[in-house]
């Protein structure tokens, strides 16, 4: 794992330096005293946590996290407690270090953090392999639109691809996350969180128009909350 | 600010604890100056320069290698009174505007009890939180007008940079 400081007081940073340096897994990659520097490192590296500092000279922390495009986890710290209840309503921010904070508190945090990027990494497996045409296509099962099959081939089609491949339907019912993906008809299988509307016994995917088999209308009006 | 002190003597007690028991007794002092001191309706200049000196030598550690501080004092008779917790409105206002690599001047003269404060700062506009600033500002004239009415002057100017100046005739 690895991480970087933002704040922009030297006798704050030199004490989450030495925080860390007791933490040999926790690499630090870069200490910032400014948001908009920290910016630019994040368009070129990667980190897991960031220990920000909410009064940044430039703009707010909270503003900065904003701004970030899939922010990594982060440890907001500051002098000012009033401040924990906002900042929580951001669901990238683990915790909350009001200073002087002690190591005990610093290491509850950043073992905080480690149990949500180890959640983070397991929803990330939710993904499959599919082998077609000799080719190895990485599909993570939440982008998939809906399946359909003609004859003996399936054809997977998600917002930036369609794939076609030897199987049955009847292989996908159980592969698939059963709370989310709905049988809509003898061919086709569907992600119920891209459905837009239903008409009569057609139904709206994103921009796709697919119909809907007689027998498995009520069970998808079910699952759908429709009363 | 009471607790981003704290937090400053915390990180020296663990990397440099030579220097704590030094920024302690600045801490208890300054502490002293606002609970108990400034409970008196006037104080020596003197007292209130010590509590102003403490204040922005904690901000220069703090602020250290990010911002450059320059800070001038000259007192013709420390003996003069003033009303307390004024100066430090300003003086707050010009750290907490100021922006990031910039520098920030202080300057308190005193001579003949003519007193004149002056503090310059860089500032990004767009940043700059106008409203905070206008209260803690606001406040400061009502203070000002109760204790020295039609005996001082505040000018603030924000041009290119954030410049405040304030004289008060203190006799």
């Amino acid at each position: 794992m690895n991480c970087i400081i933002i704040e922009d007081e030297i006798p704050a940073q030199n004490l989450l330096k030495n925080y860390l340096s007791k933490l040999p897994n926790l690499k630090l990659k870069g200490v910032f005293n400014a948001a908009i520097e920290a910016h630019h490192f994040l368009k070129t590296n990667t980190v897991n946590i960031i220990f920000l500092d909410i009064n940044l000279p430039d703009i707010s922390g909270l503003d900065f996290i904003k701004t970030v495009k899939n922010p990594p986890l982060i440890i907001m710290t500051t002098a000012y407690p009033d401040y924990a209840v906002n900042s929580f309503e951001l669901d990238t921010i683990v915790d909350y270090l009001v200073k002087p904070f002690g190591f005990d508190r610093f290491l509850k945090a950043v073992n905080k953090a480690e149990q949500r990027l180890e959640v983070d990494h397991k929803t990330e497996q939710n993904s499959i392999f599919l082998n077609v045409d000799k080719t190895l296509h990485k599909i993570i099962l939440e982008d998939i639109l809906y399946l359909e099959s003609d004859r003996n081939y399936i054809t997977l089609v998600t917002k930036t691809q369609r794939l076609s491949f030897l199987d049955a339907l009847k292989n996908w019912t159980e592969k698939l996350p059963q709370d989310y993906f709905i049988q809509i008809h003898k061919s086709y299988i569907i992600n119920s969180k891209f459905v837009n509307k239903i008409t009569g016994n057609e139904l709206y995917l994103e921009s796709n128009r697919l119909p809907i088999g007689r027998t498995y209308k009520q069970e998808l009006l079910k699952r759908l909350h429709v009363k | 600010m009471l607790f981003n002190n704290l937090n400053t003597i915390y990180s020296f007690s663990i990397e440099k604890p030579t220097e704590t028991p030094e920024l302690i007794l600045m801490l208890s002092d300054n502490l002293k100056h606002v609970l108990y001191d400034s409970n008196a309706p006037f104080v020596s200049l003197k007292k209130e320069l010590q509590f102003l000196d403490n204040y922005i030598k904690f901000q220069q550690i703090r602020t250290e290698g990010v911002k450059q501080i320059k800070y001038e004092t000259y007192v013709q008779n420390a003996e003069t009174n003033i009303a307390p917790l004024l100066l430090i409105t300003i003086i707050e206002n010009t750290f907490k505007h100021s922006s990031l690599h910039s520098q920030i001047s202080i300057e308190i003269n005193e001579e003949n009890k003519q007193l004149t404060c002056t503090c310059i700062n860089d500032f990004s506009p767009n940043k700059t939180d106008a409203s905070s600033l206008k209260i803690g500002l606001v406040n400061l004239k009502k203070r000002l007008q109760l204790l020295y009415p039609d005996k001082y002057t505040l000018t603030i100017d924000s041009l290119d940079q954030f410049k405040v100046v304030l004289k008060i005739d203190l006799s």
